[in-house]
């Protein structure tokens, strides 16, 4: 597969391949669309998108990447279909959130990736840390990304439902995106103290 | 033989008020230069997520002060400064001015007009020399004075004292961020593009509308820390609107939210990846949240702190 991907990768750079390299390329589907993404990126490097590319194009790779797994989550279980559907969902709302009011900040800037611990507040003594908000800055969308939970810590999977995780994903990440936006509005305040 | 003698000369007395030059003097002479020479310095900004290139120039054209920042790569991103106006362009936004002598964010003025709050709350070492865009740079230490914020180092450029790179660290000296040029162009004249930006007529400033409030206040701030700003607004259209506290000790900004509390359990801590810390705490019926680039310790005293007035 990993070969695969190595010799479609010099084939797209025009490189000659030997022909059962290349019956090996058109066997397997998947070349199909690595074909297709390496040529896009080809061209995105040379900057020959066409003009009405860019923005939708943010929101469609944030909605992909809201698919990968949480980078600190453990790696050993993907979630089950139902999250990543909601994950889906809520990179639409918050899309929504960028078109909000007169002012805004670039998202890119705003949205950081909230990765790092939390310290649970739960019954048990727990001194653990768990990864539990992540958003993803790309070219001004964030996307929530779901939590994915190690199967030997149900007492998590008890403490924050799903839906009402995503509701503080969301809350959390709308704080520090105004964080940032506020600096700039006052900014102003701020000098003037000075 | 002359012209060499004076030569050695010069370079001795140039050395000379080198050695004698303290962080103090090196900082003035930094706000001096960054507020009246001409240069474009295209740079770097690292933060542990993201690698971003942008083209920074200053200039004085036709009495005006004139700042321009540019992304370089991705989507078209600019900000400048033309005096006390700042005009933001996003792919996001219509783009927008407000009144304010600062772009907020990283940027190589960070440290301008600044030098009374990092007396207050740093203290200042040179270090050693270093290079730079090329050139030979002076290293400053900002060591906080307590443990309610985060180091830099700055590197000065020798000749001009513009400042050509920072780095911020946390408290266990992870590197937050580094903005850092990698070129430096001064010229005698400003740009092109600078003495365009002040010739155009000033943009429509743009007023924010925020209902004030003034119910809450802090029992404990950390040292050099006070209210800037305070309001109620929304933080986003699905959300209801919070109470709202800046605070900031010159150099980070800190916020604080106060909202109804909710019927989640928030987590108490959280830390984004390019070092900022959230705070959540209940007080009765309120969720106080502190968000700012400071360490989680501080956010959450701060967080603790909040009262009624």
């Amino acid at each position: 597969m990993s070969n695969n991907k190595e010799i479609l990768s010099s084939f797209v750079d025009d490189q000659t391949l030997t022909t059962s390299e290349l019956d090996a390329l058109i066997a397997e589907a998947q070349s199909a669309q690595d074909f297709e993404r390496y040529h896009l990126i080809g061209d995105a490097i040379r900057d020959e998108l066409s003009p009405d590319f860019s923005i939708d194009f943010a929101s469609k790779v944030s909605a992909a990447i809201a698919l990968e797994p949480a980078i600190l989550a453990p790696k050993n279980k993907v979630d089950d279909e139902p999250v990543l559907n909601k994950t889906k969902e809520s990179s639409n709302v918050v899309s929504l959130f960028s078109r909000f009011g007169s002012y805004g900040i670039a998202a890119s800037v705003a949205a950081v990736m909230v990765v790092s611990a939390v310290q649970l507040q739960s019954n048990q003594d727990v001194n653990q840390d768990i990864p539990v908000l992540q958003t993803i800055p790309t070219g001004g969308y964030a996307s929530p990304v779901s939590l994915q939970i190690p199967s030997n810590t149900p007492d998590v999977e008890v403490q924050m439902v799903k839906k009402e995780r995503l509701a503080l994903e969301y809350r959390m990440n709308a704080y520090v995106k105004d964080h940032m936006l506020q600096q700039r509005l006052k900014s102003n305040a701020l000098v003037n103290e000075e | 033989m002359f012209i060499r003698l004076s030569l050695i000369g010069l370079l001795l007395v140039s050395g000379t008020a080198l050695a004698e030059k303290l962080p103090l003097d090196w900082l003035k002479s930094m706000n001096s230069a960054h507020k009246n020479l001409n240069f474009t310095m295209p740079l770097v900004h690292l933060e542990p997520s993201s690698v971003q290139t942008y083209l920074y120039e200053h200039g004085v054209s036709n009495n005006k002060e004139v700042v321009y920042m540019a992304a370089l790569s991705g989507p078209l991103r600019h900000k400048y400064r033309v005096d006390n106006k700042v005009t933001y362009l996003e792919p996001e936004n219509k783009p927008y001015t407000i009144n304010s002598s600062k772009i907020v964010g990283a940027s190589p003025a960070l440290f301008v007009d600044k030098i009374e709050h990092i007396e207050e709350s740093y203290s200042m070492t040179m270090v050693e020399k270093g290079r730079i865009a090329g050139r030979i740079t002076q290293l400053i230490r900002l060591k906080a004075k307590d443990e309610n914020r985060f180091n830099y180092i700055l590197w000065l450029d020798l000749e001009t004292s513009l400042l050509l790179r920072y780095d911020l660290f946390d408290l266990n000296n992870n590197l937050l961020e580094q903005v850092q040029a990698v070129g430096l162009h001064l010229n005698n004249l400003p740009s092109d593009n600078i003495t365009q930006l002040a010739a155009i007529k000033s943009d429509e400033v743009r007023t924010v509308t925020a209902i004030q409030q003034e119910k809450w206040q802090f029992s404990w701030l950390p040292q050099g820390f006070s209210v800037q700003a305070s309001d109620s607004h929304k933080v986003d259209k699905a959300l209801k609107a919070v109470e709202y506290l800046m605070l900031s000790d010159g150099l980070s900004q800190v916020s604080v939210y106060i909202a109804p509390a909710s019927s989640i359990d928030v987590p108490a801590k959280l830390i984004t990846n390019s070092g900022i810390a959230m705070a959540n705490q209940r007080h009765g019926q309120y969720d106080v949240t502190v968000v700012g680039r400071i360490p989680y310790d501080t956010a959450l005293k701060i967080a603790h702190s909040i009262e009624f007035k």
